[in-house]
């Protein structure tokens, strides 16, 4: 058999992986040229300058390593979670809403290229936006303390897995309304309210029949180890990674299966 | 399977109680120019929708070029041109970024986009506007946008849902213009064109389709389909309106059928060919009827209505 040749499903596979890329980078030059984009690196600066005027201001000789990049990070889930907001719960949705879905719709493309292309543009997005945060956080701190914490680098990388989380919620928004502003005010209510107030209930069930749960299943108790691990105190990084990355896949493939079902 | 570009075999679409497609088979043949008629709820969007993958079928298949658009759409859709409607563009890109967007999608590399671009842009009178944000630009515009779309990468099928639909008169000319200029200048190409503009469609199309309540009425050439109904309708206006002896007169007069008047008009059915037709509008004029207009109506209208009837 001869080997070097691909297959008709590996041709098919580059081609679909092609296609969401093209896709990836028109959903990118759609952020581009909008105002969210301004607005959310508006933000950004504005928070990074306003701890960088506390820290580097009013510190004093106070100010450790660890302390202050933790005064940075600790900021950081709220905006991701403003980011996908943005950018990912509106991604889907604004092809029904704005009629460009019967353009693109019937162009040889499969849906699933769509899908993959419009949430890699989402998520990559919100990455670069948080990556820029996080070198500048450290830049601030060497700047400041002349040090460097390892923490940043399990950090950065459990603050990527919820921002895949974050982008996951936000897409099956986007895949199940039919309004942009439904589906953003419904992801930032659904991430900053609905798994707090389960974790709560779960708590006072457990509580009332005198038992006690660890919540490590709920999205904000996994994420708080973006902050926690910067000053050692997360002990099960890898736990919680799973935990979002969990939270991420479920609703990404409840809201692709919402997608290739939605008609228009 | 028949070999037709499109083939619809027993496509059955229900929106929960509703049928709007029910059991439809019809196929397109190669090179015509198919108007594909009837009533609102009639079921021709959505059969054209489940054609360009809008929505999915309930049942049965729909083939392009011989790809069963309901097992593999992607590949379906290759050399495939659609208008579903006016569809919106990324108000944020200009008509070259949107070509090279689709271009890229068809797999086609730049110089073939450059070039294609250009050609289309120019034949839809767009070339001034290449580079501007198509978010400026009225529904007319972006209607010879989306038909120029439609014709990027050479395609052998075009599908046109209602594309006049919402144009302003002279929009409506542009593009029955700029569809006519299309067959003229490929003659290898296939289209299915739905419309409520029965005078469009006799004007444009060579073959008809007929649908109501999801099913097929009747299909076939445009001619055969005229001629089969052979008995024209007559409208002539009399000043101050027809009087017996007017309607009388009318009524002898050979291969008129069932004169009957509707304010200032006598309408009845008259069989024949054209060159009857002209010697039967020469025989009224020497009746001393005072006549101030003669013409018959739309044909494919009558038909159009009379087989809406006997289906309702």
């Amino acid at each position: 058999m001869d080997t070097d040749h691909p297959t008709k499903a590996q041709i098919d596979l580059k081609d679909d992986l092609r296609l969401a890329c093209i896709v990836s980078k028109y959903e990118g030059i759609k952020f581009m040229s909008g105002k969210k984009i301004l607005i959310f690196g508006i933000l950004i600066a504005a928070v990074l300058v306003l701890i960088s005027i506390a820290i580097l201001g009013f510190g004093g000789d106070n100010v450790t390593t660890e302390g202050g990049i933790y005064t940075y990070i600790s900021f950081v889930e709220l905006l991701a979670l403003i980011g996908a907001t943005l950018f990912s719960s509106v991604t889907l949705v604004s092809e029904f809403e704005e009629r460009t879905s019967l353009m693109l719709f019937t162009k040889p493309i499969r849906k699933s290229s769509i899908f993959l292309g419009k949430f890699a543009a989402a998520f990559i997005l919100n990455f670069v936006f948080i990556l820029f945060y996080y070198v500048v956080a450290v830049i601030m701190i060497a700047i400041k303390t002349g040090g460097f914490t390892d923490n940043i680098i399990p950090s950065f990388g459990l603050c990527v897995a919820y921002i895949f989380s974050l982008t996951g919620i936000a897409i099956f928004f986007s895949a199940w309304m039919k309004k942009s502003s439904s589906a953003s005010i419904l992801t930032f209510i659904f991430i900053l309210l609905v798994p707090g107030i389960v974790g709560l209930v779960i708590a006072a069930i457990a509580s009332s029949s005198g038992a006690s749960v660890d919540l490590w299943f709920i999205l904000d108790s996994a994420s708080l180890s973006v902050v926690s691990t910067i000053t050692g105190e997360a002990t099960n990084g890898l736990r919680d990674l799973a935990v979002m990355l969990i939270w991420g896949i479920i609703p990404t493939v409840a809201g692709y299966y919402l997608f290739k079902k939605r008609e228009v | 399977m028949s070999g037709d570009p499109i083939e619809i075999v027993s496509l059955r679409k229900q929106f929960k109680d509703f049928v709007a497609v029910n059991d439809l088979t019809f196929s397109v043949k190669k090179n015509s120019f198919t108007g594909f008629l009837g009533p609102n709820g009639a079921g021709k969007s959505t059969t054209l929708k489940v054609l360009t993958r809008l929505i999915n079928a309930t049942s049965g298949n729909a083939y392009l070029n011989g790809i069963d658009i309901t097992v593999d759409s992607k590949n379906a859709l290759k050399g495939v041109g659609t208008v579903v409607e006016t569809p919106e563009f990324y108000g944020y890109l200009t008509p070259i970024q949107t070509f090279q967007y689709i271009g890229k999608i068809y797999g086609m590399n730049n110089e073939t986009i450059a070039a294609q671009t250009d050609e289309i842009l120019a034949d839809m009178k767009m070339s001034e506007w290449a580079d501007k944000k198509i978010g400026t630009f009225s529904k007319g515009m972006r209607q010879r946008i989306s038909l120029g779309l439609s014709m990027f990468n050479d395609p052998s099928i075009i599908i046109l849902d209602e594309p006049t639909s919402g144009l302003d008169p002279r929009g409506m000319a542009e593009t029955r213009e700029i569809l006519k200029n299309l067959r003229k200048k490929n003659n290898n190409l296939t289209i299915l064109m739905s419309s409520h503009m029965l005078h469009e469609v006799s004007d444009m199309c060579d073959r008809i389709a007929m649908i109501n309540h999801g099913t097929l009425l009747m299909e076939g050439k445009m001619d055969d389909v005229l001629g089969a109904n052979k008995i024209r309708t007559i409208a002539v206006k009399v000043v101050g309106g027809p009087t017996d002896e007017a309607i009388k007169a009318i009524a002898k007069l050979p291969n008129v059928q069932d004169p009957q008047v509707s304010g200032t008009t006598i309408k009845f059915g008259f069989k024949g060919d054209d060159e009857d037709q002209m010697q039967l509008f020469s025989e009224i004029g020497g009746l001393g009827i005072k006549v101030y207009s003669m013409n018959e109506d739309e044909a494919l209208e009558n038909i159009y209505l009379n087989m809406i009837k006997e289906t309702k």
